[in-house]
């Protein structure tokens, strides 16, 4: 890498951290990288693999044999588990119904830690999706997390930390990745060729998930995709009963379908919505997510009333809870759609 | 890369190497075998990263070059082709590797030869042991079984060899059962030193050795290679500390039999239909004959549910006899690795160690513990 940043966009302070640490060989044993989806964990987590396994003076190089194969996935002495290597020989929607990382994987992962170093003299285990280990696998976790071979460190990656069991969290050094400011991703992408207003409407939707920012920009049509479900998201809340109570049906139908994650993203960015509404209504309008939609949050602030916006706000987000805890999923859709603020 | 080979070279080393493929990886280049011109030959690689499995086969090579390709897919296709000249030329530009035999031709899309790991070589080190194919089979097949298959606590899935001037003893142990065999060497060690191989890796390697050439061991610092001039395997050592085996055999016994291997072996077959609904337990009786002649052994089995079985073996008992009660698939094992015409049965008590030697040769020795029986 060029840079002192090896390459990540924002998150200075714990590269920095990870760096000095790595510089004095005070590095921990157990890292514990959590924030938001599509934030850069996996990123970080693998310049960190790099950083160990690289042998140029200015590890990681980014461009020597070990570098690339790590960015490849191809690496000895790197081995990562977590939902999408368990989930390999599955059918493709199986694997997306996953909910647990089961103790197998975990086993599989752990007897590996025993075999030394194949090549160099470290070895790096990553676990993906950490939150999501159920109780016996966490437990099985726990010795190992404890007291690791000393050629291995271990990066446990997840979204969030508070399903984890206090006895894993207690036994890393955590490093709590918050999003990235929106000027800083919106510089990344104008360096790598997007254009300024697009760069700046994509740092802007993509709330500091640099990630989900450079997926948009590889696949448009993926981005056009969401663009559309916002305007249907939009229209939703003017929509007669009936046609909000169909649709209600069908986001409840591809909920037991097991489609968890697309489902959680429209209600997600159906909440970003009014949180727009409501940062209009403030007279925060720079601060909006959705900032190609400022002239309809901007009629919207007139229409609603500002309490029954921040009541809506709170019910998603009791929403979100509800499906989680396996509320019948009809219900809370439909009692989404029968609670939407009434224009005035 | 250009170079031509014979189909059934090519398939025959395919096959040897395609046992170190890993099945489910998550490294996906562990899936692909490598292929690289070596000095004049092909050389074909495989690992799953504990295993690693190089041969090298004849072949005429016009130019230079290494790739990889999905193991799988390569195999099938080379195994479907006639016997006959198979010629591949790779496309450096799209690492696609062309494969013509006769009428036939494939393109193969394969993974660069970098993003493969690295294959330990023989080149620069010393082997710390020779030994010949035959011997080192032999004790691989006495041994091997006795590791643990479970992966709770990994030395013990492992074998542990205890090389000591030219003696080498191999000792395996699952903490029911241990096995150990000792080796005396032609050429003299050239270190003292003790590593642990996986069980697996060692029966592999007795499946593909070819009885022409002694194998070499040379140790590098993680990993063992077993080598001959036309194949290499290498296997990771576990790492971690062998419990002290010689503290697990017993050193006295008070009661000593002798009997025939088949037909001790026969009965323990018998007696396994009925131990199989009684959590495999057998009982051995031991009764001494005295001055009279010699002894018997009764072996029984006994279900509640199902029947009993009861075999008598005649026996050369010396010491006040006994009874012992022990899992039959173990004693089975146990007489299965016996290569001797007769067996001898050693032990104290109930409680303490059955101890199986071989009768008229020295170095194996295998220790089964008893099970508590009420």
């Amino acid at each position: 890498m060029d840079d002192d940043r090896w390459g990540i966009i924002g998150h200075e302070w714990a590269i920095d951290m990870v760096r000095h640490a790595l510089r004095t060989e005070r590095a921990g044993h157990a890292y514990l990288l959590c924030g938001p989806p599509a934030i850069g964990k996996a990123t970080i987590a693998l310049r960190l693999a790099q950083a160990l396994l690289c042998g140029a003076a200015a590890a990681p190089c980014g461009r020597c044999r070990d570098c690339t194969r790590i960015a490849h996935g191809n690496h000895p002495d790197v081995r990562s588990t977590g939902l999408a290597e368990q989930g390999q020989g599955l059918k493709a929607e199986e694997a997306a119904r996953q909910r647990d990382l089961k103790i197998d994987s975990v086993r599989g992962w752990i007897a590996d830690l025993a075999l030394q170093p194949y090549e160099g003299r470290r070895r790096v285990f990553i676990m993906h999706d950490a939150e999501r280990l159920n109780d016996s696998g966490a437990n099985a976790l726990l010795k190992t997390l404890e007291e690791p071979p000393p050629y291995a460190m271990i990066i446990l990656v997840a979204n969030t930390t508070g399903d984890l069991m206090p006895t894993i969290v207690s036994r890393c050094r955590m490093l709590r990745l918050r999003p990235v400011p929106r000027a800083t991703i919106d510089a990344a992408l104008q360096s790598t060729g997007v254009a300024p207003a697009e760069a700046r409407l994509l740092a802007a939707w993509s709330g500091g998930r640099v990630g989900w920012a450079l997926q948009m920009r590889d696949d448009p049509a993926a981005w056009q995709a969401l663009r559309e479900q916002l305007d249907e998201l939009i229209a939703l809340g003017t929509l007669p009963r009936h046609a909000g109570l169909e649709w209600a049906e069908a986001r409840a139908q591809a909920w037991r379908r097991g489609e968890h994650a697309a489902v959680t993203d429209e209600l997600l960015r159906w909440q970003l919505w009014w949180r727009d509404v409501l940062l209009a209504q403030a007279g925060q309008g720079r601060h909006m997510t959705h900032l190609d939609r400022a002239a309809e949050a901007a009629r919207a602030a007139t229409q609603f009333h500002i309490g029954a916006v921040h009541a809506f706000l709170v019910r998603l987000t009791q929403a979100h809870g509800q499906l989680r805890e396996n509320v019948n999923p009809q219900l809370v859709f439909e009692g989404l759609v029968l609670h939407r603020p009434r224009p005035h | 890369m250009k170079l031509s080979c014979l189909q059934e070279n090519l398939r025959r080393g395919l096959a040897t190497v395609s046992r170190a493929v890993a099945g489910k990886s998550s490294l996906p280049v562990l899936a692909n075998v490598l292929l690289a011109t070596d000095s004049g030959r092909l050389k074909l690689a495989a690992t799953n990263l504990e295993l690693g499995i190089t041969c090298w086969i004849g072949a005429k090579v016009d130019g230079d070059g290494a790739v990889t390709v999905p193991a799988r897919l390569f195999t099938d296709m080379v195994g479907g082709m006639p016997n006959d000249r198979v010629d591949l030329n790779l496309d450096g530009r799209t690492q696609t590797l062309h494969v013509a035999c006769g009428r036939f031709e494939a393109n193969i899309k394969g993974i660069e030869a970098d993003e493969f790991p690295n294959v330990p070589t023989s080149a620069g080190s010393r082997a710390i042991a020779t030994f010949p194919p035959q011997a080192l089979r032999d004790a691989i097949a006495q041994v091997a079984f006795a590791a643990a298959t479970d992966d709770t606590r990994p030395v013990l899935a492992g074998v542990l060899l205890r090389l000591r001037g030219s003696r080498v003893q191999f000792a395996a142990a699952d903490g029911f059962r241990l096995a150990q065999r000792s080796l005396e060497l032609a050429g003299a060690g050239t270190a003292d030193q003790d590593i642990i191989v996986p069980a697996r890796t060692l029966l592999e390697l007795s499946r593909i050795i070819d009885d022409e050439h002694d194998i070499e061991i040379i140790v590098t610092q993680s990993q063992v290679l077993f080598h001959t001039p036309s194949l290499d395997v290498v296997s990771r050592l576990i790492d971690g500390r062998y419990p002290d085996i010689d503290r697990v055999i017993p050193t006295s016994h008070t009661t000593r039999a002798v009997l025939d291997t088949q037909e001790f072996a026969k009965a323990a077959r018998l007696a396994s239909f009925v131990a199989a609904s009684s959590s495999n337990i057998v009982r051995l009786t031991l009764e001494s004959g005295g001055d009279l002649g010699p002894g018997r052994v009764i072996v029984n089995a006994n279900a509640a549910e199902v029947g009993d079985n009861r075999g008598a073996l005649d026996a050369n008992i010396g010491g006040p006899g006994g009874q012992i009660a022990l899992n039959v698939k173990y004693l089975a094992d146990a007489l299965a690795a016996m290569k001797t015409p007769q067996v001898a049965l050693e032990f104290e008590n109930a409680q303490s160690p059955a101890v199986f030697r071989p009768v008229g040769a020295d170095g194996y020795v295998h220790v089964i513990m008893p099970m508590a029986v009420r």
